[in-house]
């Protein structure tokens, strides 16, 4: 008897990796974004606490073929930490004046091409490698995550004999084009289900050190529900704007926040938020695109959309309603996706292939 | 990764009042365990009601009138599944039911202030079904009305009672949590979820610690902790409200909590090697929230007082395990890969999975097929949970294994007097319900009321 898991087994090509850490002064907490974001060829990982053997701090490595010395790092974090502060600046947020390349140390050092730094290096690889078309709006607990609709998976993949037919999906799409295809239907104008594919890395060491690939698919709802598109259309069909009273919103307060609010009044020039507890007057005419978007989480917003929208706009859910037999044939069919996808991710001069397979463990059960 | 442990339900029985069974069900024959708190002496349990009231919308009499029946009678077509509420349960308590007029919180609670003291009148409110997500809701609003009063309520759906086929398997759990709530303990565990040699003369605490933020206003919420003992019988509950936008305040205020519930433990087992297990949740938090919590663990002065204190982290995982051409089958026969719930991995040291839904056996209690599943289609779910040595107090002498740390988890996933029908719960009873308990202390805060200052409710199960 055995086992299958979603974890695909991760196999490096040496035993360690060229690394490099960074320890010093400055808000090392802050800094590892600023490199991961702004540092070209390098890849950052943050250590909080001493742990497997390393001490805390930054470790940083090269990414692809890319070969640095000491003094070439430092020069890419410190080009780094430029961009950084011309883009707070830029946008009048404060700078912390810690991030200094005088207040780091580097310090070059081998490390086990199965540490648990390594996994974190190649989860932050992850978010770089992933082409920005591909990536999926992000979800809480998701690290990274692929969003493939129908059309995609056809020409790339299914076409070319890469990997078999998900015949799951194809039967799903041809019951419901308008909800996979951009049909211009009305279900299509807000909403498309695409195929999402997690992934992560894990870190396991039970009886030997191992890195994984933990990957999960599931049929996923992309929402394209703008309060100013749904105002638009509910005219154009003469339907009563008061059908939104009640209807809970995102309310985009600033760059990276919202707000859930509630729609308590609604006409045809200018509609009434309750946002915990205030009231804040909107004239339509000025509503940018996406600073408002209706929240499917909610009953009302989901009746709401049901009614007027899209009848069928929760039926992807029956796409989700499948046994481990039959999901796990579909995901070893995908991983010869995602190995095409993030390719085979080189980190400090060492290449982590990814097995065409999905572990299985003999056990007792 | 490799297999440590299955946990089964089977290792885990209930003990009730006159004997065990590892079915829940068996209450009926077996009689609840008890039926006042065990732990809170000064608070009367079940026999402080002389009734049950049952409140109802005006036009949907039919529905009560048909609850009322089946509460007072048992199932009018099948008595064994359910023999109606004083003979499940060993109580003499009359079942009443009047009308409102409206879905109004206040309103209906006129309704219920008018037929009988609150401290003899256990109110059965029959609302319309609503999204549990919705803070604004009738069934939030409603319960959070009568608890603002110390009243703990039961509510029920009138989308189930006019479904016949869940109707009739729900009625035995309804009248399970209205025992809960009335303060009786209706089954507990018929071990320790640990194996400790002496237990003369230690206490073994299992407390539930979490923070859920506000639906509507991220920059709130609530910490709460839930205290049971070894063998799963309830004890007390606590919560506070959080700024959530303010990291050292978060970890002051549950500080505070723990060290409440610190002195109340240790006050009530003064000469006993006292041992405290935290289940501490990690869902719907960021690492801010978890670092408030791990410094309050840190920093709470009184922490030290216990023998020892293990702290154990639980969130849900990405982990998909399949039993390849395991014994599980759909009821076409399909082979469907499922795990058996309880199976433990190892993925590193302090780091587990914990299969929680899957499929179980048993045995010959089981009245059909021995392999059933408490999953009916979709993926089994596993819970990562990964201990944090570096906020505990150990102590050589009561050290605890891993395994027997873990069985804390499984063993609590089997308390669930909700779905008693299902043997082992996807999260245990520990911190399964932060939802419940943060949304109505938020909202008793809202109207200024502290829920800890609130005489009944800490000591009985509520939020259920």
């Amino acid at each position: 008897m055995y086992i299958i898991t979603n974890f695909v087994d991760v196999i490096p090509s040496k035993d360690a990796i060229e690394a490099y850490r960074i320890s010093g002064k400055a808000n090392l907490g802050v800094l590892v974004g600023v490199i991961n974001k702004y540092a070209e060829g390098l890849i950052a990982s943050f250590l909080q606490s001493d742990y497997g053997g390393l001490n805390a701090g930054i470790y940083v490595a090269s990414i692809k073929n890319n070969c640095f010395h000491e003094e070439d790092v430092k020069a890419k974090i410190k080009d780094a930490l430029e961009k950084y502060r011309e883009e707070r600046v830029a946008r009048g947020l404060p700078v912390d004046e810690s991030l200094n390349v005088n207040n780091i140390k580097i310090q070059t050092l081998s490390i086990s091409s199965k540490s648990y730094v390594v996994t974190n290096l190649l989860n932050n690889f992850l978010n770089k490698v992933i082409p920005k078309e591909l990536q999926c709006p992000p979800r809480p607990n998701e690290r990274s995550a692929i969003c493939l609709d129908i059309d995609f998976l056809e020409r790339e993949f299914w076409s070319k004999n890469i990997i078999k037919r998900d015949e799951r999906f194809v039967n799903f799409c041809n019951d419901y084009s308008n909800l996979c295809r951009d049909s211009g239907s009305d279900c299509s104008k807000f909403f498309k289900v695409v195929k999402c594919i997690t992934m992560r890395f894990q870190h396991v060491d039970s009886e030997q050190e191992e890195i994984y690939l933990v990957l999960r698919h599931y049929y996923r709802r992309l929402s394209y529900l703008d309060l100013k598109t749904v105002i638009d259309y509910t005219r154009s069909k003469s339907i009563d704007l008061n059908n939104l009273r009640g209807v809970y919103v995102n309310y985009r307060t600033s760059k990276d926040s919202t707000q859930a609010c509630k729609i308590v009044s609604i006409n045809n020039s200018e509609l009434e938020l309750e946002c915990e507890g205030r009231y804040i007057p909107i004239d339509i005419s000025k509503l940018d695109k996406d600073s408002i978007t209706i929240t499917p989480t909610y009953s009302i917003s989901r009746e709401f959309i049901c009614k007027y929208l899209c009848k069928e706009f929760d039926k992807h859910k029956d796409l989700n309603r499948l046994y481990p037999s039959e999901y796990f044939s579909i995901l070893e069919n995908d991983l010869e996706i995602v190995r095409r996808i993030i390719s085979e991710p080189v980190i400090g001069g060492v290449h982590f292939s990814i097995d065409r397979v999905l572990k299985r463990l003999e056990a007792r059960l | 990764m490799k297999l440590l442990t299955v946990f089964k339900p089977t290792d885990f029985k209930f003990k009730f009042a006159n004997g065990t069974s590892v079915n829940a069900y068996s209450i009926i024959n077996l009689k609840p365990l008890s039926r006042s708190p065990i732990y809170e002496r000064s608070i009367e349990g079940v026999d402080k009601y002389k009734s049950m009231l049952i409140l109802y919308r005006q036009d949907k009499e039919k529905l009560a009138k048909k609850l009322l029946e089946d509460m007072k009678n048992g199932l009018y077509e099948n008595k064994k599944i359910f023999p109606g509420f004083n003979r499940a349960l060993g109580t003499n308590i009359e079942i009443n039911s009047n009308s409102f007029s409206s879905y109004e919180p206040d309103k209906i609670y006129d309704v219920y202030i008018q037929h009988g003291s609150p401290d003899k009148v256990f109110p059965l409110i029959v609302l319309p079904k609503v999204n549990r997500s919705m803070y604004d809701s009738i069934y939030y609003r409603t319960k959070a009305t009568f608890l603002a009063k110390d009243i703990p309520s039961q509510v029920v759906t009138e989308d189930l009672l006019g479904n016949d086929n869940t109707y009739r398997w729900s009625l035995l759990p309804i009248s399970v949590q209205i025992f809960a709530k009335m303060g009786g303990i209706p089954y507990a565990l018929d071990r320790s979820v640990i194996r400790i040699k002496d237990l003369s003369s230690t206490t073994i605490t299992i407390m539930g610690l979490g923070i859920s933020a506000h639906p509507l206003n991220r920059r709130r919420g609530v910490g709460f902790v839930t205290l049971f003992d070894h063998e799963g019988v309830w004890n007390f509950m606590d919560s506070q409200v959080l700024s959530m936008d303010k990291q050292e305040d978060m970890s002051e205020k549950i500080a505070e909590l723990l060290e409440g519930s610190i002195s109340k433990i240790l006050s009530k087992n003064p000469k006993k090697n006292n041992i405290l297990i935290i289940h501490y949740s990690g869902k719907e938090i960021g690492w801010r929230e978890e670092e408030a919590i791990r410094n309050a663990i840190r920093n709470a002065k009184s922490m030290n007082k216990f023998a020892s204190v293990y702290v154990l982290k639980i969130r849900d995982s990405d982990i998909i395990i399949g039993h390849y051409d395991g014994p599980h089958k759909a009821g076409d026969g399909t082979i469907t890969w499922y795990p058996p719930v309880g199976a433990t991995f190892q993925l590193k040291p302090d780091v587990y999975t914990m299969v929680t839904t899957g499929y179980f056996d048993l045995g010959k209690d089981a009245s059909t097929s021995r392999i059933k599943a408490n999953i009916n289609v979709g993926l089994p779910t596993t819970k990562i949970i990964a201990r944090h040595r570096e906020v505990e107090v150990l102590n050589q002498e009561f050290e605890i294994s891993d395994e027997d740390l873990l069985s804390t988890v499984f063993g609590m996933c089997r308390l669930n007097y909700v779905a008693i029908g299902n043997p082992v719960s996807k999260e245990p009873v520990t911190i399964r319900y932060s939802r419940e308990i943060a949304w109505i202390t938020l909202r008793l805060m809202e109207n200024r009321i502290d829920v800890s200052k609130l005489g009944r409710v800490s000591y009985v199960m509520w939020f259920l």
